[in-house]
């Protein structure tokens, strides 16, 4: 009854499932976590008791029964935490912002693009590379929930400031430009991550003023 | 919760109503449900654990059972499991389930769609 290979099997069986259940939400797991783990063990045992193929029916059951539920428990706790809503309205404005930038930024600039100022010609440039770095950080941050609302929008602000002084830095070594140049190009980086820095804060501290007041 | 009118809950998902149906006669623990489960629908209805502690976290906030406890079955190995229990809500909210299915098991019968017991 004790067979020394099914019992292997039947021990790295529970260690994968006891692995497979970070798919579940942290909460979750730390609550029922050993249960679950528990309650796959005995089954195992159970069945291994018919035979591998009753094991290999347990697995199929575990794997469809884990992949549905452990949907089901993220949903519900972004939806108890209203971060459903958050998730959702981030997305939203990636989605704004970048359909601005390609459909109205860039068009403008590819048909002026010789016809503008070099200083505004920086700018649109800075206006577009800018706001789609800005954009793709502030998502990450916000679905990854590493970071979210203005604390979001000011960890966007210093990775894309970062990233866009690296970037001049090195055009400026690399290109041996004039000063005159390098400081327009400058002015243009800092204004555009004003401006997509402002537009992002306004958004997020918009949707937490228009939340009606408690009822008295 | 003795104010609350079980219909609010009603319908349950069959999941619960299950788990409601297993500790109906006695507190058990998860795989205990399982078991009673499979054995009361011959095979037919196979609880994942994913499926059970989820349904058991929504009847734990909803107040339908409670833990008793955590202790080894004797039955099994030395691992101590948490028990649970219906709670008097949970209990209504059974019989409220158990009606209206039954209503429905009559309004089949009436409409010819089962044979008469």
């Amino acid at each position: 009854m004790r067979n020394p290979v099914e019992r292997k099997s039947r021990t790295l069986s529970s260690r994968v499932y006891a692995a497979l259940l970070a798919a579940y939400p942290s909460e979750f797991r730390r609550v029922y976590g050993r249960e679950m783990a528990l309650v796959f063990a005995d089954r195992c045992r159970d069945e291994a008791r018919r035979g591998r193929a009753s094991l290999l029916v347990v697995w199929r059951e575990a794997l469809s029964d884990l992949a549905r539920t452990a949907a089901r428990e993220h949903l519900e706790r972004l939806r108890q935490g209203g971060g459903l809503m958050k998730v959702l309205r981030t997305i939203a404005l990636a989605l704004v912002a970048y359909a601005f930038t390609l459909l109205v930024v860039a068009p403008l600039y590819a048909r002026n693009v010789g016809s503008m100022p070099a200083f505004v010609n920086s700018l649109i440039d800075a206006l577009i590379s800018t706001g789609l770095l800005f954009n793709f950080i502030f998502l990450l941050l916000t679905l990854t929930r590493l970071s979210e609302g203005a604390r979001a929008v000011r960890a966007a602000l210093v990775v894309t400031s970062l990233v866009v002084a690296a970037l001049v830095a090195l055009m400026r070594s690399a290109a041996g430009t004039h000063a005159g140049v390098g400081v327009s190009i400058i002015l243009a980086q800092a204004l555009s991550l004003l401006v997509w820095f402002t537009a992002h804060l306004w958004w997020v501290l918009r949707r937490k003023t228009n939340v009606p007041p408690a009822p008295a | 919760m003795a104010g609350r009118d079980p219909e609010e809950l009603l319908p349950l998902t069959p999941a619960v109503f299950h788990i409601l149906l297993a500790l109906a006669d006695g507190e058990r623990h998860g795989y205990g449900v399982i078991k009673e489960v499979d054995a009361r629908t011959e095979g037919k209805v196979r609880m994942g654990p994913g499926t059970l502690y989820g349904s058991i976290k929504r009847m734990l906030e909803e107040g339908m059972i409670e833990e008793s406890g955590e202790r080894p079955d004797p039955e099994l190995d030395d691992e101590r499991r948490r028990y649970y229990r219906l709670t008097k809500f949970g209990r209504r909210v059974a019989v409220a389930e158990a009606e209206r299915l039954s209503r429905l098991v009559a309004s089949a019968r009436a409409k010819r769609l089962l044979a008469r017991a």
